[in-house]
């Protein structure tokens, strides 16, 4: 009897042991970030006009928090000439969660007015803590309009 | 004495804090790319919407960095077909300058200039940054700020 709930535990532990944890963020990483969004509408009746734009800053993960500081720049995709690059700086504290089993992984982003966004993740340079050493991060997301209209890439390296 | 002291003990102090503003350095061969997108100026000949997409190598020695690579690109929108490989070369001065990220980095020697947010991390008991990443702007002929560029530069 010993024995078959020995044997159980050991099959309960096995099984376990093989849905590895996903790897997560911890300490302090460079971050960069594309964004494009598409421009929509007709050349005669605009509704809007796109938008590219980059960042760099710093993201760093305490538990399930990511705090993001930084600049970006951004400008309209098609512009008469007088909306030309602007940069400002952001700073602003997310909640993230990783679902999946293998890369690429899904991790929903939460800012803190509750909004939240999925993107695909991949974590490479995992270490023994699981604690990725390098990210890209990719997906679409909706500027505005009701189908999404933006893509964005997001690369982090761990200091 | 005391006083004299007090100075010493400050000069101490200081003497860490003065060799550890220094900024953390580029030395060897680094990869380099990243994209570059541009405004599509309507009514406008300035712009065409430029997409490109750059891979380079870095190589950083005493003041200069020698740079060889290609961008591959065109234009947002065009009448026909453009894309297209360019090829660079060439060996530049550039200095880094400030205390902390993000750090500047000019490119070439004055009057003819350009400078680079820098973003420097993965700094070994060297001091040399293993992984960096600028962002910065480009101007038109009108002086508009009409593309962003953003490079990371990772050591081999």
């Amino acid at each position: 009897m010993t024995s078959k709930l020995a044997t159980a535990a050991a099959v309960l532990l096995l099984t376990a042991g093989t849905a590895a944890a996903a790897p997560r963020f911890a300490g302090t990483y460079t971050m960069t970030d594309t964004e494009i969004c598409q421009a929509l509408g007709t050349k005669a009746v605009p509704t809007n006009k796109g938008m590219i734009g980059q960042g760099m800053g710093v993201m760093v993960a305490s538990g399930a928090n990511l705090t993001f500081t930084g600049t970006v720049q951004s400008a309209p995709m098609f512009d008469a000439g007088g909306n030309p690059f602007e940069r400002s700086s952001f700073s602003e504290t997310q909640t993230y969660r990783v679902t999946g089993t293998a890369n690429p992984y899904t991790i929903t982003l939460t800012k803190p007015n509750g909004r939240s966004a999925t993107f695909r993740v991949r974590f490479d340079e995992v270490n023994a803590a699981g604690v990725a050493g390098y990210a890209t991060l990719t997906g679409s997301f909706s500027n505005g309009t009701a189908a999404a209209n933006c893509v964005t890439q997001m690369v982090f390296v761990s200091h | 004495m005391l006083l004299r002291s007090s100075a010493l003990l400050a000069a101490l102090l200081a003497l860490p804090a003065v060799a550890s503003a220094a900024p953390p350095r580029l030395v060897g061969t680094y990869t380099m790319s990243g994209p570059e997108l541009c405004q599509y100026l309507i009514g406008s000949n300035t712009g065409r919407g430029q997409v490109d997409l750059r891979m380079l190598e870095a190589v950083f020695a005493a003041g200069t960095v020698k740079i060889s690579g290609a961008s591959v690109g065109g234009s947002l929108f065009a009448t026909a077909p453009d894309v297209g490989t360019r090829t660079k070369s060439g060996t530049i001065p550039y200095r880094i300058t400030g205390t902390a990220n993000p750090y500047t980095m000019t490119l070439g020697t004055a009057p003819d200039t350009r400078s680079y947010r820098l973003h420097l991390s993965q700094v070994d008991g060297s001091g040399i940054a293993h992984h960096a990443q600028t962002l910065e702007t480009d101007t038109n002929s009108a002086g508009k700020t009409v593309c962003t560029r953003a490079l990371t530069l990772h050591r081999h």
